[in-house]
């Protein structure tokens, strides 16, 4: 044998014969190592053998009982594992052609004829046993190239997947770096029927301030921490999205540290996963805050521009500021803050409440009297004093329990303080114009908290608020102007004709009297008596346009001393002696106190002027009463006072009566123009002196004045006293 | 009805008062004066019936427009004709707006002040 493929694999080898005798023949014959014998006694042996499996070779007796040999190889060829096994027949009896051919028709390949000759048989049979070694080698050999190659592939498509396996490691390792390193979005998944969270990106923690950890299996994280209008909104996004139509939803949320997100979130139904067989709800959240901001910021401008430009048709509407002030408080109220209160400087310095809004009308009452505690003004150094003083704006975006009680005029305690818990913000804006403050504008809220544009809208409010009140007031001033004009031509008319009307008629009297040839009714007498009445007339009209004249110079500055060395005794007795019929028609007497040489360098003429109006006074409103003057030295100079027992002034009028074309007394029963303390006040303070005024109603008037002996610098001090009584000069 | 003789005249002025004193005077009415309202009614109240009054406007402690309050709210003094005099610039206007019987607007002429006496008066 050249080749053993395995040795425990031997060649099969079927040897058919009814007689065991020609059977041990054979077997001794064929005998071999190589191979292994089968022995069948019968056709059905032979059969039954053949059908179970394959041998190289068969060897049939063809004489045999029941079934012969023929038969036996045609069923042999019929089917089993032995159907093309060469089939070598073995005859004694049928040497005749038809037998040969009958068995190779059944399939034999060979036939030996009894007596055989052993070493042909061997022969044979080798041959036959080699072809079905050689084939079961071929069989073997590509058997295992089949299987090389089935080895090969299976190695090469391992390597494949484990490649593609690395390459899908690797994209979800990405992925999850990607979504690991992200910080201005959240990605989430969540269940699409209970909607718990299945996974959150970290990032959650830096923009919410909630770890991803705790938030997986979390129910309603979005929904759980946003108002309830966006609450709403986030609810229908997510219906929509478990439609099957992916939705983006615009949503605020409150972080852990209490701060509002704008997020914007897109939500997608996923592709059911194979696996799980589930749908999951996926998410991508946007932090858009700063976005949101600046689109809230662009809508707060344009509204902002827009309120501006009512208020100001509001401001340019009317010239009634307190009305206008009231209208730009209600439209503050509610949309720019929860009150507002506008403050307004008055001429006597005080401060007051001029308008006021609150969000719930009811309480607007608390505005005024929450003004009592001094809302932050930390001893008027904050607050709408310290606006006031400063011209500066206070913003103060939080306030607090302990900011207010610090700053305020407050207690703890229940009542009042609870009416402060609304009080969240507070700006307050000075209403400033040429330098000047002219009050205040006071914002507070109860839910927004004021930022730095807030401030500086209101500023610009207030700004045109102030601008305002300015042109009203110089308005005002304008028309209150016009108005003293026309009544002081009315006035100065009055007071220029009264003179006339004595005179014009002494005058027509003699021209009369001439007119009608009565020349005897002139005598001197009468003409004295008319000539003393006309010179009065003259002085009063004299004097009426010297005082015209000095209010001209005192307006434009122009008002000159001419010093000269005066005895100030003498030239009141000289005013006195002037005015001694009108003393005498008024039924005055003159009581005189006159210290002797009280001389000093003044101006003659204007201090005659200044005597003559006082006494011009004292005879007007104190008819019927005498009149003291007094002439001193002081300290400080030479010291003047005329008293009257008239009518008297109320010490509320006590400066005004020095202003130009200001009279205390009522222009129904008094003329005057209004210039005669204006002028002796003027006239006294260039002579570097002090006049004042003591009275009250009824009690007549004292007027007092001081000047120094010469023309000095220093101008004298008014000495301090009761406010009631006495006022200062201008 | 008789005319009388009497001519109040109420003016704060004292020249003016007694110049038109003198010549009204010289003219041959008897003339009364009083320097304001209160001293006005007093002298109606003491003197003899006016025939006129001459009525100045502004005066101290009781203007023009006062006493003809409280002279209309007088019966027997109601009837007694009154003429304003005034420096005013609104004399006239101020005048129409009383029950007053004319208005003579001041500087006076002294023909206008002689007509309005001989027209309610007799000498």
């Amino acid at each position: 044998m050249e080749y053993s493929l395995d040795p425990r694999h031997k060649i099969p080898i079927l040897l058919v014969d009814d007689k065991p005798d020609n059977l041990a023949v054979l077997q001794s014959v064929l005998g071999h190592p190589d191979y292994e014998l089968v022995l069948a006694e019968s056709g059905e042996d032979a059969i039954a053998h053949a059908n179970a499996r394959e041998f190289a070779a068969i060897l049939l007796d063809v004489q045999m009982p029941r079934i012969d040999g023929i038969t036996t190889a045609k069923e042999i060829r019929a089917g089993g594992h032995s159907i093309r096994s060469p089939i070598i027949f073995l005859t004694a009896l049928y040497r005749d052609d038809l037998y040969i051919n009958l068995g190779y028709e059944a399939g034999a390949v060979d036939c030996l004829f009894k007596p055989y000759d052993p070493q042909i048989l061997r022969s044979k049979v080798r041959v036959f046993a080699d072809l079905y070694a050689t084939s079961k080698k071929v069989l073997q050999q590509s058997e295992r190239i089949r299987e090389a190659e089935q080895n090969s592939r299976d190695r090469e498509l391992t390597e494949i997947r484990f490649r593609s396996l690395q390459r899908e490691h690797q994209l979800q390792r990405k992925y999850v770096d990607l979504v690991n390193s992200i910080d201005n979005c959240i990605i989430w998944a969540a269940d699409n029927e209970t909607l718990k969270f299945l996974s959150v990106s970290p990032s959650s923690q830096a923009l919410t301030g909630f770890k991803a950890n705790e938030l997986v299996d979390c129910l309603d994280y979005w929904v759980g921490h946003a108002p309830p209008e966006d609450a709403v909104q986030f609810l229908a996004a997510i219906d929509k999205a478990r439609s099957g139509r992916p939705t983006g939803v615009d949503h605020r949320f409150i972080s852990k540290s209490g701060n509002v997100i704008w997020f914007n979130t897109r939500i997608t139904l996923a592709e059911q996963d194979d696996r799980s067989g589930q749908r999951e709800l996926r998410g991508l959240t946007v932090d858009v805050t700063t976005k949101k901001e600046t689109e809230l910021q662009l809508k707060r401008s344009e509204e902002a521009q827009r309120f501006l430009a009512e208020a100001g048709t509001h401001l340019a509407a009317s010239l009634d500021y307190n009305m206008t002030l009231a209208k730009i408080a209600n439209l503050v109220v509610p949309k720019f803050g929860t009150w507002c209160a506008i403050h307004l400087v008055g001429d006597d310095r005080k401060i007051r409440t001029v308008a006021a809004a609150h969000r719930d009308p009811e309480k607007i009452q608390l505005i005024e009297s929450l003004d009592q505690l001094n809302l932050f003004s930390l001893g008027k150094r904050r607050g709408i004093q310290g606006a006031i003083k400063t011209g500066r704006s206070e913003l103060v975006s939080e306030v607090s329990r302990d900011f207010l009680l610090a700053t305020s005029d407050l207690h703890e305690g229940p009542g009042a303080f609870n009416a402060l818990e609304e009080i969240k913000s507070y700006i307050c804006v000075p209403m400033c114009v040429r330098d000047r403050v002219l009050g205040t504008i006071s914002f507070v809220s109860d839910d927004r908290r004021y930022q730095q544009r807030d401030l500086t809208f209101f500023e610009e409010l207030a700004r045109r608020a102030a601008l305002a009140i300015d042109n009203a007031i110089l308005y005002q001033r304008a028309e209150k102007a016009v108005h003293t004009k026309d009544e002081f031509l009315s006035i100065a008319s009055h007071e220029l004709r009264t003179p006339l009307t004595p005179l014009k008629i002494q005058i027509q009297n003699l021209a009369r009297l001439v007119r009608d040839d009565k020349f005897d009714t002139i005598t001197p007498q009468l003409l004295t008596k008319v000539m003393e009445k006309c010179d009065r007339q003259l002085n009063r009209l004299n004097s009426l346009i010297e005082n015209l004249l000095s209010v001209s110079q005192i307006s434009l500055e122009r008002l000159k001393l001419d010093r000269a060395t005066m005895d100030l005794g003498a030239l009141v007795l000289d005013v006195v002696d002037q005015f001694r019929d009108p003393l005498v028609n008024a039924n005055c007497s003159v009581v005189l106190d006159l210290e002797e040489n009280v001389i000093g360098q003044w101006d003659e003429f204007k201090l005659e002027q200044v005597l003559i109006n006082l006494l011009t006074n004292a005879i007007k409103y104190g008819s019927g009463n005498p009149i003291t003057i007094q002439v001193s030295q002081s300290e400080s100079g030479a010291r003047v006072s005329v008293k009257d027992l008239g009518i008297g002034i109320a010490p509320l009028d006590h400066l005004r009566v020095f202003e130009l074309f200001e009279r205390a007394a009522p222009s129904q029963n008094y003329g005057g123009l209004g210039l005669g303390l204006f002028i002796a006040g003027n006239v006294i303070k260039q002579h570097g002196g002090w006049i004042r005024v003591e009275s009250s109603i009824g009690k007549g008037a004292q007027f007092i004045f001081e000047i120094p002996l010469t023309n000095t610098p220093k101008t004298l001090a008014l000495p301090v006293a009761d406010t009631t009584t006495c006022v200062v000069a201008p | 009805m008789e005319k009388l003789k009497n001519i109040l005249i109420i003016d704060d002025e004292y020249d003016i008062r007694e110049t038109l004193k003198d010549i009204l005077e010289v003219s041959g009415y008897r003339v009364i004066t009083a320097a304001h309202g209160e001293a006005g009614l007093k002298a109606l109240e003491d003197e003899e019936k006016p025939g006129l009054i001459f009525l100045d406007l502004m005066m101290p402690r009781m203007n023009g427009f006062e006493f003809m309050e409280r002279k209309d709210a007088t019966p027997e003094y109601r009837e007694i004709p009154v003429v304003v005099i005034s420096a005013d610039s609104a004399a006239e206007t101020k005048a129409k707006s009383m029950n007053v019987n004319g208005c003579l607007k001041k500087p006076i002429h002294l023909d206008s002040l002689l007509e309005v006496a001989q027209k309610y008066c007799a000498v």
